[in-house]
């Protein structure tokens, strides 16, 4: 019985160490994907259905998964942005993610998805619907050790290393646990249609400048080297909360903009 | 370290004790809900509130098998089989007012759980096929393999998973935050076109097609294999499948016990 306990444990411990390196988890990806479906119009969440066969959050975290898998072993490094020692997004690198999510959208704006075969206009959604969520993600965007070593420190977890990356990652659900998407999508500010379109504007390169601000100038001092997650202040939980919050609501707003802006007629 | 070791063990034998973890079953039953007539879901509805109130055994899952022979025929009279339990469920539901409330809630009970296992592919044992009779331990490659050898080892994760396990409960965790109304909706999107097939036919026809999705599997589902994501991608899709298909025929049996 022992025995099967501690199989049983181990078991589920690989398993949680599985997801544990993805941007957002895979509960942050899901919410993102769902909460922007839950802002597309009917006709543009028609389209989106008609391509992918499927939900757009179901295919949230596919990109995590197909990265390891051939031919998809290609996007392994679009997941996130490089930023230069001078704080600023590298424009133009082809091993980054916001490159290819402005790629994307250039090859299927103005129509021009249309002249594509089914299976294109689907993997590239599927790669828009993970990429975008994974560009609002403080954690990442890529500072280099060299130029950047301030930011790369661990944090504690009831006193053992928590590595800063793991925590932000999942930060979404961080003291909210049972929380659904259904719940988080009723938590997140709604915004006016000209609110929205503010906030949508720009390119996958301004949208990752200001994750790397948000990193820079707020996650950094809300959790500072050292910050034990099981031992913080209400308000600092708070504050947590209010960054992943907006950089959710960002990503699934403009998430809803680039499937517009793609199928709107 | 040890009490948090000990909290996620029984929390995953929470979970094992049970066919698909709760948020697809929750799911599959939705959707059954959505196809069953008037009548039937007055039934299912009454059925679920006297499970509330009346004591009752719950179905034995753990060790439940569907037999299936060589030719992939469900031909027992097993008491302990899935197809066999299912049919005396429905017996009883058919003429339920010939039976008790405890044995009413408890065919209920038991055609709820059974259907799922009936379709749970580690649930189906094949004659002449050794590996589908007995669960068995295998290594899952994760996902942060990366495409470059030199870092593969640095990234890859992997994990001890059980067949039956694979099968009952681990790709929810690529949808974590799902609700059951969510998964039921991205199911019956996905599988609508299925369903007026899947709720034709008898259970035992069921248990055969069942046996035609397993038998293949073994060709390479064997103990101590290693198992890439690539695969499990595409299981994936099959579980879904099948939790459509169990929904499906959930809702197909109710209209048919109420007529
Ligand atoms: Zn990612």
């Amino acid at each position: 019985m022992k025995n099967r306990v501690l199989k049983i444990a181990l078991v589920v411990v690989a398993l949680c160490v599985g997801t544990r390196a993805l941007a957002w988890e895979n509960i942050g990806h899901a919410v993102i994907a769902y909460n922007a479906e839950r802002l597309l119009d009917p006709e543009v969440k028609a389209k989106c259905r008609h391509y992918l066969k499927a939900s757009i959050p179901f295919y949230a975290t596919w990109m995590d998964q197909a990265r390891s898998i051939e031919p998809y072993t290609v996007c392994d490094k679009w997941h996130s942005t490089n930023i230069d020692a001078k704080y600023k997004v590298v424009v133009g690198s082809p091993t980054t993610g916001a490159y290819h999510i402005e790629r994307i959208r250039k090859e299927m704006a103005n129509g021009a998805y249309k002249t594509m075969s089914d299976s294109l206009v689907k993997i590239n959604l599927q790669y828009l619907i993970h990429m975008v969520g994974d560009h609002h993600c403080p954690v990442h965007v890529r500072w280099s050790k060299e130029e950047h070593p301030q930011f790369h420190y661990s944090l504690l977890s009831n006193g053992k290393k928590l590595h800063t990356h793991g925590f932000w990652d999942g930060a979404i659900a961080f003291k909210r646990r049972n929380w659904r998407a259904e719940k988080h999508f009723d938590h997140m500010q709604k915004l006016s249609p000209k609110q929205a379109k503010k906030m949508q504007k720009g390119t996958a390169y301004d949208w990752t400048q200001e994750t790397a601000d948000v990193w820079r100038k707020h996650c950094f001092y809300a959790m500072p080297a050292g910050t034990d997650r099981a031992k913080m202040s209400s308000e600092d939980v708070a504050t947590v909360h209010a960054i992943v919050d907006k950089q959710v609501q960002r990503a699934a707003y403009r998430l809803a903009g680039v499937l517009t802006e793609i199928f709107k007629e | 370290m040890k009490k948090i070791f000990l909290v996620i063990a029984f929390v995953a034998m929470a979970f094992s004790a049970k066919a698909w973890s709760s948020v697809v079953n929750g799911a599959s039953f939705h959707i059954a809900k959505k196809y069953m007539t008037k009548e039937a879901l007055a039934e299912y509805n009454r059925l679920v509130a006297l499970r509330k109130t009346v004591e009752h055994n719950s179905a034995e899952v753990k060790d439940a098998k569907v037999m299936l022979d060589a030719e992939l025929r469900s031909t027992t009279t097993c008491e302990k089989d899935v197809v066999v339990r299912i049919e005396r469920a429905i017996e009883v539901l058919r003429n339920s007012a010939k039976y008790t409330d405890k044995e009413q809630c408890e065919a209920f009970v038991t055609l709820r759980q059974m259907l799922i296992k009936l379709h749970t592919i580690s649930t189906i044992a094949i004659e002449g096929v050794e590996h589908s009779h007995h669960d068995f331990e295998f290594t899952w490659s994760g996902n942060r393999e990366g495409p470059s050898p030199d870092k593969r080892d640095k990234y890859e994760t992997r994990g001890k998973l059980t067949w039956s396990k694979m099968w009952n409960s681990s790709f929810c965790g690529w949808h974590q935050g799902w609700s059951s109304n969510y998964y039921a909706y991205d199911i019956d999107l996905r599988f609508g076109r299925i369903r007026e097939q899947a709720m034709q036919g008898t259970v035992r026809d069921w248990a055969h097609e069942v046996g035609e999705r397993a038998k293949p599997m073994y060709e390479w589902a064997k103990p101590d294999m290693l198992l890439r994501n690539e695969p499990r991608l595409r299981l994936e899709d099959i579980h879904l499948e099948m939790v459509a298909r169990s929904a499906y025929r959930l809702a197909a049996i109710m209209n048919s016990v109420v007529k």
